[in-house]
């Protein structure tokens, strides 16, 4: 078995630790005998994303998402097909906010996104930063781990998201989530799974982690077992944060 | 002056002299407090402080570096006889540097320095200069460092080159022609002098290592390198628009980096001996530099002042820990903490580490940057490394994925119980070395010290 892990614009989307998430999808392969291979894909370099296993999107300045976005919409009608067949995508912050349906400026100009996700942002006056804790119900039954569906990260936006008719990846626990305001965090369509959370998020969270690739495992090769791995530093950085943030 | 402004300022002085005079008898070294009062009392009292020196005010800043930067360049200047008001103990905002003036000043307000050397924050510049006007302004790099406090990195520059096109735009400007982010500001200006490092046998040619500034300033076009000496900082030209890496005035050539002992390049034709490890070190030394010609001064003054000196607490400083030798260095950001690796990699012996890793204000509550460091080419190096502060369980699982087995991690978070467990494991054939961030390097300098005379005593 291999999986094949998309990581897309890395050269302009990897602000806050992202490749972190590309390090913990493979090392998870690895340590169960799963080969594993990442492609980089940037501008202008081709890529169908129904070939792909994962596809991963994570955050850029400002000057960096706007380079990259009309590139992004000549991928669009090729993307959604990916998602519709059940390709496990995961966006953060700024690959959270691309999938939607638009960005709108402070100063009132909207920057259409590739509309995949029925969301859409809005500059906010202040940036929204600091550790996060959300309930995520999608997650799997996992008892003995403790860590009771929740996931940790850390948040860092100043657009505040907003979702129309989609789900959101959980309830905010502590921190501010899509907006501060609605009390959700992220947006969880079919196998997309879009979020703020960094820190980096997959590494302390490898449940979700092991989601991802059991989706991935699911949709190429008919079947989703993992191995058990220790995690117990993994869960140790988890439960640490959980903790903290219950004190507040 | 009218007489409400004039008492204003002498009662905002007075205040600040006594509060850095109690500070000062309570034990605490009064870096920002006297200032911070001062200025809510009287706004302009940095503006006052600052416009009656003979010589004016140079300003340091920057991503990494700038600490020691200013502490060589004030080494230099002090070599050459200047008398300066300097914020020495790294206090470098607005509150800080009023508190350097503070403590600077007389009674009556006069100064007997004759040049302001200032340390100052980037987030800070917008605050700082237009109070204090420098004729030169020495800038060492841009790197990512604590984003939750400033945002992103493009907007950081953003912020500093807007400062200086607002409110200096005929000061001298000093600039690494290395990188790109601190080179593009000084495009279209007169009155630069660059600083730069000739190709060396430590340089890295092909992949991109940069993590910044992938892109140019001017018009997005990625930029093609010749070379990298670290980070982004190398000899790169941009294909789109033309902009390339200005060619230095000032140039550190036959680099040779000694392992412990430090490193050495040829400044000119004249040879400078640092007593720094890592090949950033070549880079402050060389802005320091640059700024000391720039300002006219001997280069048989700059020579000393660089071999004769000692890093200061915290960089690079070194400690005998029972029988092995143990480095101690901040480290804050990825740039910086790779080339301490690249420090440490190239001794002979195992590595035996402590690193501990604390999340409050001043480390940057996001420790995200711990996964752009490059623990992968440690991991075989490392017999074993106890992981503190804070954020303990955080680092273990960075060095779990960059390779490292778990049997030799160790999750201590108490920095004392931490530092006890490294001075048992480690052995005369070790190395070891201590690397905390800025919250817990104190604390731990402290426990080393108490060690150190310790062990003296018995």
């Amino acid at each position: 078995m291999h999986l094949k892990i998309c990581h897309l614009y890395p050269d302009l989307m990897d602000l806050y630790g992202d490749r972190g998430n590309i390090i913990s999808l493979v090392q998870r392969c690895r340590w169960r005998g799963i080969e594993v291979e990442v492609g980089q894909i940037s501008l202008d370099r081709q890529a169908d994303f129904r070939n792909w296993d994962i596809l991963f999107l994570g955050g850029g300045s400002d000057r960096e998402q706007g380079l990259l976005y009309e590139d992004l919409c000549r991928r669009r009608d090729n993307l959604l097909s990916a998602v519709e067949d059940g390709l496990p995508v995961l966006g953060i912050c700024g690959g959270l906010q691309l999938l939607g349906k638009y960005y709108q400026t402070a100063a009132g100009d909207r920057i259409p996104g590739v509309d995949i996700l029925d969301l859409w942002t809005v500059a906010g006056s202040k940036r929204l930063i600091g550790n996060v804790c959300i309930q995520a119900d999608f997650l799997p039954d996992a008892p003995e781990s403790g860590t009771d569906k929740t996931l940790v990260g850390f948040e860092n936006h100043s657009g505040q998201t907003f979702l129309g008719k989609v789900e959101p990846l959980g309830r905010v626990v502590k921190g501010f989530g899509n907006n501060g305001m609605d009390g959700l965090e992220g947006v969880h369509y079919k196998n997309v799974f879009g979020t703020y959370l960094h820190g980096p998020l997959l590494p302390k969270n490898p449940y979700f982690t092991d989601l991802l690739l059991s989706l991935a495992l699911e949709r190429r090769w008919g079947k989703s077992e993992l191995k058990v791995l220790d995690d117990n530093l993994e869960l140790a950085a988890h439960t640490y944060m959980v903790n903290r943030l219950k004190q507040q | 002056m009218k007489l409400a402004t004039t008492l204003r300022f002498y009662c905002a002085l007075w205040l600040g002299k006594s509060i850095l005079l109690f500070s000062r008898l309570a034990g605490k070294p009064g870096t920002t407090l006297p200032g911070a009062v001062a200025l809510k009392l009287y706004p302009e009292l940095l503006a006052r402080l600052a416009g009656g020196l003979p010589h004016g005010a140079i300003v340091v800043t920057g991503t990494n570096g700038k600490t020691t930067t200013s502490n060589l360049l004030a080494e230099v200047l002090q070599h050459a006889g200047m008398m300066l008001t300097f914020n020495r103990a790294g206090a470098n905002l607005v509150t800080g540097i009023t508190s350097a003036f503070l403590a600077a000043s007389r009674w009556d307000g006069r100064n007997p320095s004759q040049l302001a050397l200032l340390e100052v924050d980037e987030a800070a510049m917008a605050k700082v200069v237009p109070s204090v006007k420098p004729h030169t302004l020495v800038i060492t790099n841009f790197f990512r460092d604590q984003l939750d406090r400033y945002g992103e990195l493009d907007k950081t520059v953003a912020l500093v080159k807007d400062t200086i096109n607002t409110y200096l735009p005929h000061a001298k400007l000093i600039l690494n022609a290395d990188d790109p982010l601190a080179a593009q500001i000084g495009a279209n200006r007169e009155g630069v002098l660059y600083y730069g490092v000739a190709p060396t046998d430590y340089d890295i040619t092909g992949n991109s290592q940069a993590r910044e500034a992938k892109f140019c300033s001017f018009c997005g076009h990625a930029y093609d390198y010749e070379l990298y000496h670290y980070g982004q900082l190398g000899i790169y030209t941009c294909p789109g628009c033309g902009f390339q890496r200005p060619v230095p005035d000032v140039l550190a050539d036959k680099v040779q980096i000694r392992g412990t002992v430090g490193v050495s390049f040829s400044l000119g034709g004249t040879a400078i001996n640092l007593q720094h490890q890592g090949f950033y070190s070549v880079y402050n030394a060389l802005a320091a530099a640059a700024a000391a010609l720039g300002m006219g001064i001997g280069i048989e003054h700059i020579k000393a002042a660089l071999d004769g000196f000692i890093p200061q607490a915290g960089r690079m400083e070194q400690f005998l820990f029972g029988a092995a030798r143990v480095t101690l260095s901040l480290v804050k950001n990825p740039t910086g903490f790779n080339e301490v690796i690249r420090a440490m990699v190239h001794g002979e012996k195992p590595l035996g580490l402590m690193i501990a890793i604390n999340d409050n204000a001043a480390d940057g509550r996001d420790i995200s940057w711990l996964w752009d460091v490059d623990f992968e080419t440690l991991a075989d190096k490392a017999e074993f490394v106890i992981c503190s502060g804070s954020r303990a369980e955080d680092l273990a699982v960075r060095l779990k994925y960059a390779g490292m087995e778990t049997e030799k991690l160790y999750v201590v978070k108490d920095l004392a119980q931490a530092l006890s467990q490294l001075g048992a494991k480690l052995d005369a054939g070790m190395s070891g070395y201590v690397l905390p961030t800025y919250t817990a390097l104190f604390p731990t300098r402290q426990l080393m010290n108490a060690a150190r005379s310790k062990a003296y005593a018995s």
